[in-house]
């Protein structure tokens, strides 16, 4: 797939980038091995201060590693030791697109864009009449003559990523660029970006699944400095390996065992139909978890004398109460419910529930 | 200021603020109001006077080249190095400012003296010497604004052009120095207010040779003392300096550079 998005674009060859660095930092050490393919764009997510900018830091040439070595197409362009390569960041070919879009404030968008070819010695005229093409790319085709002042943030946005690929760079790094824009702009922009990165290697650190999903192939999940999940993005969200993982999909995650051919968690047990969660469960006492998501839960008041609980049926004690857009999500101790706002209305900290889940609707996945 | 765009201040800060802007502009209508108009023209076209703004114009303008030529950069390696040496650095430059002026003219006089390590070159109460003695005193001013505009921009934008593949070179004469004119302007504007107004390092390690060494400050503090002329001609020499250097400076303010920002 990323082979036919790359020949989808003309211009520089794609790059392939390899990394393995090691970066100290004042609580733990970043430390990472991944490669990018051509044309590939990978996601990088985690909470904040798992090292996400770290990373793209490092890359960009602003942080030095500790250890490690990166390479672009199979040249070295960073390397700590034996013997010591340090590239500066002009000669990387790998431009940093931030949350801030750091337009040149004195200069105007079309020389903003054309920044980056007349500073590698393209006539300036020529770099004009490019950067006027790439600002219609980018769904800005009439904003030449206007200073970064008088754009909005996300005509800012635009505006940095033209000037981002004019420089026709090896790597493009993304470091939440959508994340300072209301919702409609980001999604505008998400979907430029996703048609102007494609065939451009890219390493793209973001809060949101649904930029990964819309922009990348793979997806690795850094959790402390480490890499505790990696792959291709739907495989990743589909089966998170841990706790953040299972945020970051959306999904709900119990740990509990493999028993019997289902899922146990204290006194909960859950049957699944699906095949290869099935396969996981084989081995009884095997670590297991069970995901799913709190829109497929449905939640009751505990009739009287429900005995024992039964298979993908359990007790549970509401913690708390949060309201979403469409209803209200009642966290409990063992997984959580998407309900109406009129049931939560029956509901308070502290009462007990019963939760249950049909078998097709829950996967059990590794733990990590 | 009820909309906010002027920010919330206590409206008491007008009074000590009216009260500062009075004590500066009332002796300057006490030194008009000494204007002797009948004698005025006849003082500031005399030989002297003419002299003297000419001599105060010309090595001004260059006693601020001169900063501006090894100030800007110095004012770039202060800022961009790290903070202890930036702050050790910036004392340094701080201390032509406290000193009073007639030091800074008895040192240039120990360097430059006919014993001292540069005696040989035979500077003192030369024209030259009218430039170093400014250059002494005004190069702290532009190294100061330009360094605090230099690190209030900070190094972002610099990141940025860097990723973007320019050269160190191209950095500096598209980005650096651009974001920074607002700052350079301002300390070009101080520098050669500093320059034309300086008296005592002159007086020491230039003299006071009518023609050579004798700026606009040094022929009123000659016609003040009454070397043969009246305290009239020291008045109006004043009012003429003080015309010189409004026009200048609005000459200077008035030369924007892309209005950045």
């Amino acid at each position: 797939m990323s082979g036919e998005r790359a020949a989808s674009r003309g211009g520089r060859d794609a790059a392939a980038l390899r990394a393995r660095l090691r970066v100290r930092r004042r609580d733990f050490d970043v430390d990472v091995a991944f490669e990018v393919a051509p044309g590939e764009t990978l996601a990088v997510m985690g909470r904040s201060g798992a090292g996400k900018s770290t990373i793209l830091q490092v890359l960009a040439g602003l942080v030095s590693l500790k250890e490690g070595e990166i390479t672009v197409d199979g040249r070295v362009i960073d390397r700590s030791s034996g013997p010591r390569v340090r590239t500066p960041p002009m000669s990387r070919g790998i431009v940093l697109l931030g949350q801030d879009a750091r337009l040149f404030p004195h200069l105007s968008a079309r020389e903003n864009v054309a920044f980056g070819p007349r500073g590698s010695g393209v006539a300036a005229s020529l770099a004009r009449s490019a950067a006027d093409d790439w600002l219609a790319r980018v769904g800005l085709p009439d904003a030449g003559d206007r200073r970064p002042s008088e754009l909005s943030g996300g005509e800012r946005q635009r505006v940095a990523v033209a000037r981002a690929l004019a420089a026709e760079p090896r790597v493009v790094l993304l470091d939440e660029p959508l994340v300072a824009l209301d919702p409609v702009t980001a999604s505008e922009i998400r979907t430029m970006l996703g048609e102007r990165l494609a065939g451009v290697t890219t390493v793209a650190v973001t809060h949101d699944a649904v930029d990964a999903a819309a922009l990348a192939d793979r997806l690795m999940i850094i959790e402390q400095g480490r890499v505790t999940q990696s792959g291709p993005v739907r495989k990743v969200l589909a089966a998170p390996a841990t706790d953040v993982a299972a945020r970051i999909a959306g999904l709900e995650r119990l740990v509990g065992i493999a028993s019997d051919g289902g899922w146990l968690g204290g006194e909960a047990r859950l049957r699944t139909t699906d095949a290869a969660s099935l396969a996981l469960a084989r081995t009884d006492g095997v670590p297991l978890a069970a995901v799913f998501r709190a829109a497929d839960v449905r939640l009751t008041l505990p009739r009287a004398r429900l005995a024992a609980t039964a298979d993908n049926v359990w007790r549970a004690t509401v913690t708390h109460l949060v309201p979403t857009p469409t209803g209200v999500r009642a966290l409990t101790d063992t997984g959580a419910a998407e309900i109406a706002a009129a049931q939560a209305a029956t509901l308070a900290p502290g009462t007990e529930v019963v939760l249950r889940l049909a078998p097709d609707l829950v996967r059990f996945v590794p733990v990590a | 200021m009820t909309d906010g765009r002027g920010g919330y201040i206590p409206r008491s800060l007008v009074v000590p603020a009216a009260v500062g802007l009075v004590f500066l502009l009332v002796p300057l209508t006490a030194l008009v109001a000494r204007v002797e108009w009948a004698t005025l023209w006849q003082d500031v076209t005399s030989e002297t006077s003419r002299a003297a703004l000419a001599l105060s114009l010309g090595t001004g303008a260059v006693a601020t080249a001169v900063c501006a030529l090894v100030g800007v950069p110095l004012a770039i390696v202060i800022a961009r190095s790290t903070p202890r040496t930036a702050a050790l650095l910036r004392a340094l430059v701080t201390v032509p400012l406290v000193l009073p002026p007639m030091v800074g003219g008895v040192a240039l006089l120990y360097l430059f003296g006919r014993s001292g390590w540069f005696g040989a070159l035979g500077l003192p109460f030369t024209t030259p010497a009218v430039v170093l003695a400014q250059v002494f005193v005004a190069l702290p001013f532009l190294v100061l604004a330009v360094e605090g505009s230099l690190r209030s921009t900070g190094v972002g934008y610099e990141r940025t052009a860097a990723a973007l593949g320019a050269s160190r070179l191209t950095i500096l004469r598209r980005i650096t120095l651009p974001l920074a004119a607002p700052g350079i302007v301002a300390g070009i504007v101080l520098c050669f207010a500093r320059a034309i107004g300086e008296f005592g390092a002159t007086a020491l390690f230039a003299g006071n040779r009518p023609g050579v060494t004798q700026t606009m400050p040094l022929a009123i503090y000659t016609a003040f003392n009454g070397a043969g002329v009246s305290q009239g001609t020291a008045v109006a020499l004043s009012l003429l300096l003080l015309v010189t250097a409004v026009a200048v400076l609005l000459l200077v303010r008035g030369w924007r550079p892309g209005a950045a920002r």
